[in-house]
């Protein structure tokens, strides 16, 4: 894989966001600033555009003002072909409901950025990154068989298999017990702290967004810091 | 809430994914009914064709000889029939004419009729317009004499002029072509030519007295009440009584086999002695150096072969006496027309004394021209006679003894004379008590044995009008690729909906209903879609009962024939067509979907194994995705492989070449009345008093001369099924050089002498029209009720001759003995000289009522019919083809709406939009060229086995044409269906 032109980079800068859906409003002025080690939390109640504010982040939705900075990059202005290297390159994401591919393997559905391209992960990655959450037992089986807490790590080695600057989070512990939830978030911490990367986590439960670095809470479209 | 209502509930909610479904029912259930409502209407239509016009009648009595004239009085509805040609003054003929004399009380059995003057006529509107006849306008009617002699023998009048009367009559009134204008005691479609006049004057015009041949009954008291008061002379048997003997002779010269056997049955009863007798002309007897000519010569079945007697009379004029050399030389009838001799020669046996026997004018039938003249210098007889040989003594022995016999000879050497038949034309009865033979005889002589048939025309009409194939069957395989699309369609339409919705079920399953509940609530909504389809569908079947007929009348060559059909969809067709629409859309998804139904609730499980590396490029990932979404994949496979093979196999059978059929032969030729003269010989034209102008066209012309019966075309050019089917006899020239190759079997076995007879017949015929087939027994109906005992021993293909079952000519003499000569004739003519021919032989033929036609024609209209039968199968085709397009595109875009979570995924962790729609595209060409593969395959196979000629050209364009088509369709709709909007199904989740 070429050199991510954002690697050298070390935040990610939120500015002046605003983003409503028809006449409801549901970012408002929002600034956030991440660096890269960091894992950052965000809470927040039901419909706050919590979810919002990551896809924004994630280039899967678009903002209506402000802009998003990762690194030197201006996601606002990315064109569609552009959002496209930059999801691919730059952003992993692990979705609440995980998302696997029913019909490919754990091991597949890691792979599964990299198929009909010129350049593949390689399968060797994608078994050291199964094996790293304890997956690597599982890497034939198709997600039909796993329970929730298998499927979101495979979901997790999925979103880590290019290697993003920026990882984010929706949920990923709204499925899973307690134990779990607090396993998938050491995994997060571990990556922001050992690897360097931009952490962004949406969640409901409190106790596990205080073991991040930070906590915001966002609500009526403002973002303020939390708390401990 | 019970299951009718949740059912209910569900289809209302799920309307939209559950109306194509519907849709696809409602077709394929009205091309049922309306296959079911085409057979209807067209044996509807052929039962106001073939059964109304024969009004009253339901019985035809009819005799090869005449009914007395106080018979024909006493019944009221008889009428003398007669085979006959009409022309106008300028010419212009139709042959084929029924020429009926009706008696004044014919109304008893034709309602509305009324009785037409002396001289005049009615005639069928469809003869009127043929010769563009009018009311006033006078035609020229050319018809046999009844009770001609046979044309087989030297006294019988081979030219056509001899043998028939020219009658002028004035047109009085056109007959509408319903009713007693297109009666026809024989069931075909097609116009009728027929005219009616008195019977009385008819029976004077052609010189019979008063006389009928033709008695018509409705009801089977009336026509046992007839068969009871048949008298000898109604059967044609007149009995004269001489010193000691009784001569039973026939007014047909000839008397039947049956006739024979019951005169030796009557004579064993009573005592007495038959003995069958023959007689011939001997044109010469000599004896030494004198001479005596014109004796008629008779069989005697007592004396040796080789045994020749005189009378005393001849012995007298030869001065011969017992043991002197005689010679006897026979008139023989030869094929050009001519005649020739066959002479014996030895010594005189004995001499009859010219009392008994000896000189017995009752031993000779009634000859027209002969027996009843007054002198020998008066005979009117087809063979030529030197006037300057008859004597004094001839005359003055005809005077005494008319036609009695004079020479005495063995009976083959007669037999010579009469074509070499086993002939009876008197039989002498001796001994015993004579005078109780005549009421033995009428006694054990039946109609039959006299030929006196008696035909159930109704019967046979209503037969003949339930069609010559099974037309809704023929419907519904030429719909077939319809109905399969169609209930294909629904039945995948219908599982995909319900497997979109297992979690629906999966959580009814976890609420605790038994997979039991669950399947009655989706076979419940499945029912109530498909009988919703289904009552559609019967609904709009009148409109598709309308445009098959459309079609039928567009293409069918012989269209004329289904204008003015009526539009019928009784309700049995309606039901029919409902329950089958219902059973076959319920069946189908059975099949389609029986193996989600079984694991309905349980915990899902993964079929496919993934083995070796893991899937890298987008065409694996497409392989993966079609394992595991199978049904989609093989939908479209189906559709588009199944409109492949429909237009191949259409290709398949449109490549056959048309001058494959032929034989060689250009011409054929059909004659009303028969042709006993060989014309394809110099002798014979010349006999025929053809033109000698007309001379040089014939040079290097042949025929093949077939004799013909009474019957119904078998050809798929008749839509009426052939209840008394044509038979036409192959002589020796064709079998020794057959102009057609059979399919399996051999010409030769045509020689065969006894029952069951071989026969050959085309085999589409042979399949779709006798239900039979090579190696099969066949019965094959005669008009009069009788039946003979056929054997198929091979069949013909493509060919032009598929109206007659052919026969050799041993078994048409023995079905049919009064036929004796051709009146199917088919010409070769040399390259370029059949225009020619053709106006040669129409124009010195006239007489015999000829119609000639280019055999390229008739293969042609054979061949229209299997093109239009084909035009409307590929009609249906390609409206499948529409429907499996919809279908198959309806298919894609619902695999693309279930998959946009996937296809957004798959953008959201960088996937291109483009990446997207290749996967897309690349799972719907590979269904596309799959499913044309297999179709081509499976025409190619057809084509194999049909031994056909494939139009590889036009198989190849249609190809192309369904891959383009189904690839851009399903393409464009995937397309619609993955919009800018895609990543929204993300957030939905």
């Amino acid at each position: 894989m070429p050199d991510s032109p954002t690697r050298g980079a070390n935040s990610l800068r939120v500015e002046s966001l605003c983003k409503a859906f028809g006449d409801r409003t549901v970012l408002q002025d929002l600034d956030l600033t991440v660096h890269r080690g960091e894992a950052v939390a965000i809470v927040g109640p039901s419909g706050s555009g919590k979810s919002t504010l990551l896809n924004i982040l994630g280039s899967l939705e678009r903002l209506d003002s402000g802009q998003v900075f990762l690194g030197e990059i201006a996601v606002g202005e990315l064109r569609s072909r552009e959002l496209e290297g930059y999801r691919s390159q730059s952003v992993g994401f692990i979705f609440q409901e995980h998302l696997l591919l029913p019909h490919l393997t754990a091991l597949e559905n890691v792979l599964t950025p990299s198929i009909g391209r010129r350049e593949r992960f390689p399968i060797k990655f994608a078994k050291e990154l199964l094996d790293r959450l304890g997956m690597s037992s599982r890497a034939s089986d198709f997600p039909a068989t796993l329970s929730g807490g298998e499927r979101q790590r495979v979901a997790f080695a999925r979103a880590l298999i290019h290697e993003p600057l920026l990882l984010l989070a929706d949920e990923p512990t709204g499925s899973l017990d307690p134990s779990r939830g607090e396993d998938l978030v050491d995994l997060l911490l571990a990556e922001a702290h050992e690897r360097e990367r931009i952490v962004v986590m949406v969640t409901h439960n409190l106790g596990l967004a205080h073991k991040l670095d930070r906590t915001y809470r966002l609500e009526h479209g403002r973002l303020e810091p939390e708390e401990s | 809430m019970i299951i009718l209502r949740y059912a209910a509930r569900a289809l209302a909610f799920h309307w939209r994914t559950h109306l194509p479904a519907l849709g696809f029912v409602a077709l394929a259930t009205a091309m049922i009914a309306a296959a079911l409502g085409v057979q209807s209407s067209i044996r509807s239509h052929l039962h106001d064709l073939l059964v109304k016009p024969l009004g009253q009648v339901s019985f035809a009595i009819a005799t090869h000889g005449v009914f007395r004239a106080e018979l024909a009085d006493a019944t009221g509805s008889a009428a003398l029939a007669l085979n006959a040609t009409a022309s106008d003054e300028a010419g212009n003929q139709v042959v084929h004419a029924i020429l009926f004399g009706l008696g004044p009380d014919a109304k008893r059995v034709f309602v509305g009729w009324t009785p037409i003057a002396p001289g005049e006529a009615a005639i069928s509107r469809s003869l009127a317009k043929s010769i563009r006849a009018s009311v006033g306008n006078t035609l020229y009617l050319r018809a046999p004499v009844p009770n001609g002699t046979p044309t087989s023998s030297v006294f019988g009048h081979r030219l056509v002029r001899d043998a028939t009367v020219e009658i002028p009559v004035r047109v009085a009134r056109l007959l509408p072509d319903a009713g007693i204008g297109a009666f026809d005691l024989n069931p075909t479609v097609g116009p009728k030519a027929n005219i009616f006049v008195d019977r009385e004057w008819l029976c004077r015009s052609v010189k019979v007295k008063g006389e009928a041949n033709l008695i018509l009954e409705a009801s089977t008291m009336a026509v046992h009440d007839v068969l009871e008061h048949l008298s000898l002379k109604d059967q044609g048997i007149e009995i004269h009584r001489s010193e000691s003997a009784l001569d039973v002779t026939c007014d047909r010269v000839v008397l039947t086999a049956g006739q024979v056997a019951a005169c030796r049955r009557a004579a064993r009863e009573c005592g007495s002695t038959a003995e069958p007798t023959l007689v011939a002309l001997a044109e010469c007897v000599q004896a030494g150096k004198r001479a005596s000519y014109y004796a008629i010569a008779e069989a005697d079945t007592n004396a040796s072969q080789s045994s020749i007697a005189f009378n005393q009379w001849i012995a007298d004029d030869l001065n011969a006496s017992v043991g002197d050399p005689v010679t006897v030389r026979l008139l023989i009838p030869k094929s050009d027309g001519g005649y020739g001799t066959q002479s014996i020669s030895g010594r005189l046996d004995h001499i009859l004394g010219t009392q008994g026997r000896g000189a017995d004018p009752d031993l000779v039938p009634r000859l027209a021209g002969m027996t009843d003249s007054a002198s020998v210098s008066d005979w009117h007889t087809p063979f030529p006679i030197d006037l300057s040989r008859v004597t004094q003594r001839d005359e003055l022995y005809w005077k005494r003894f008319r036609a009695a016999p004079k020479v005495f000879l063995g009976a083959s050497i007669v037999q010579a004379a009469w074509g070499g038949r086993e002939t009876v034309t008197a039989v002498r009865i001796h001994g015993g008590d004579l005078n109780a033979f005549s009421r033995r005889l009428v006694a054990d002589l039946s109609p039959a044995d006299s030929m006196i048939t008696v035909a159930p025309v109704r019967r046979n009409a209503s037969r003949a009008a339930r069609g010559s194939s099974d037309l809704a069957g023929l419907i519904l395989g030429l719909s077939s690729f319809l109905l399969l699309a169609g209930f294909g369609l629904a039945a995948s339409l219908m599982a995909l909906n319900f497997q979109s919705r297992s979690r629906e079920f999966g959580l009814l399953a976890n609420l605790g209903l038994s997979p039991w509940t669950i399947l009655s609530a989706m076979g419940t909504e499945a029912f109530l879609v498909s009988l919703s389809g289904a009552v559609v569908g019967v609904l709009v079947a009148p409109l598709f009962v309308r445009v098959c007929l459309a079609l039928f009348s567009l293409w069918m060559p012989l269209s004329a024939q289904f204008t003015g059909i009526t539009a019928i969809v009784s309700y049995s067709d309606l039901l029919t067509g409902l329950a089958v629409g219902l059973i076959g859309s319920l069946g189908s998804l059975a099949i389609v979907d029986r193996a989600k139904y079984r694991r309905l609730g349980a915990r899902p499980t993964v079929r496919i194994r993934a083995v070796g590396k893991p899937i890298a490029t987008a065409l694996s990932y497409v392989g993966r995705s079609i394992r595991c979404r199978p049904l989609r994949f093989w939908s479209v496979v189906g559709v588009v492989g199944a409109g492949c093979a429909v237009l191949g196999v259409s290709a398949a059978s449109i490549g056959d070449s048309d001058d494959a059929g032929l034989g060689g032969i250009g011409l054929q030729m059909e004659t009303s009345m028969p042709v006993p003269v060989d014309w394809t010989t110099p002798e014979g034209r010349h006999r025929l008093h053809f033109d000698p102008a007309d001379e040089s066209a014939f040079a290097g012309v042949s025929a093949f001369a077939l004799l013909r019966s009474p019957g119904t075309d078998v050809s798929c050019l008749n839509p009426a099924k052939p209840s008394t089917p044509r038979l036409a006899a192959v002589d020796h020239n064709w079998l020794d050089s057959p102009p057609f190759p059979l399919n399996s079997g051999s010409w030769s076995a045509l020689r065969a002498a006894k029952p069951p007879w071989p026969a050959v017949a085309d085999a589409d015929t042979l399949e779709w029209i006798l239900d039979s087939g090579v190696g099969r027994q066949y019965q094959l109906a005669q008009q009069d009720g009788a039946s003979a005992g056929l054997k198929f021993v091979g069949a013909t293909h493509g060919t032009f001759l598929t109206g007659d079952i052919l026969v050799g000519q041993a078994a048409m003499r023995e079905i049919y003995p009064t036929i004796e000569a051709p009146t199917l004739f088919l010409v070769k003519a040399p390259a370029g000289h059949e225009a020619m021919v053709r106006k040669a032989l129409e124009a010195n033929l006239a007489d015999y009522g000829v119609k000639v036609r280019s055999t390229h024609e008739i293969l042609a209209a054979l061949k229209g019919v299997v093109r239009a039968y084909l035009a409307i199968f590929m009609a249906f085709g390609v409206l499948g083809l529409t429907l499996g397009v919809c279908g198959s595109s309806l298919a894609v875009a619902r695999n693309a709406l279930e998959r946009r979570t996937e296809f957004a995924l798959l953008l959201a962790i960088g996937h291109s939009r483009s990446t997207v729609r290749y996967l897309l595209a690349a799972e719907t060409l590979l269904a596309v060229l799959v499913g044309t593969t297999a179709g081509l395959l499976l025409s190619i196979l057809v084509a194999i086995l049909e031994r056909s000629a494939v139009a590889w050209l036009a198989m190849t364009g249609a190809t192309l044409a369904i891959v383009c088509v189904n690839f851009f369709a399903c393409s464009l709709v995937s397309s619609y269906v993955i919009r800018k909007d895609m990543l929204k199904a993300l957030r939905t989740e």
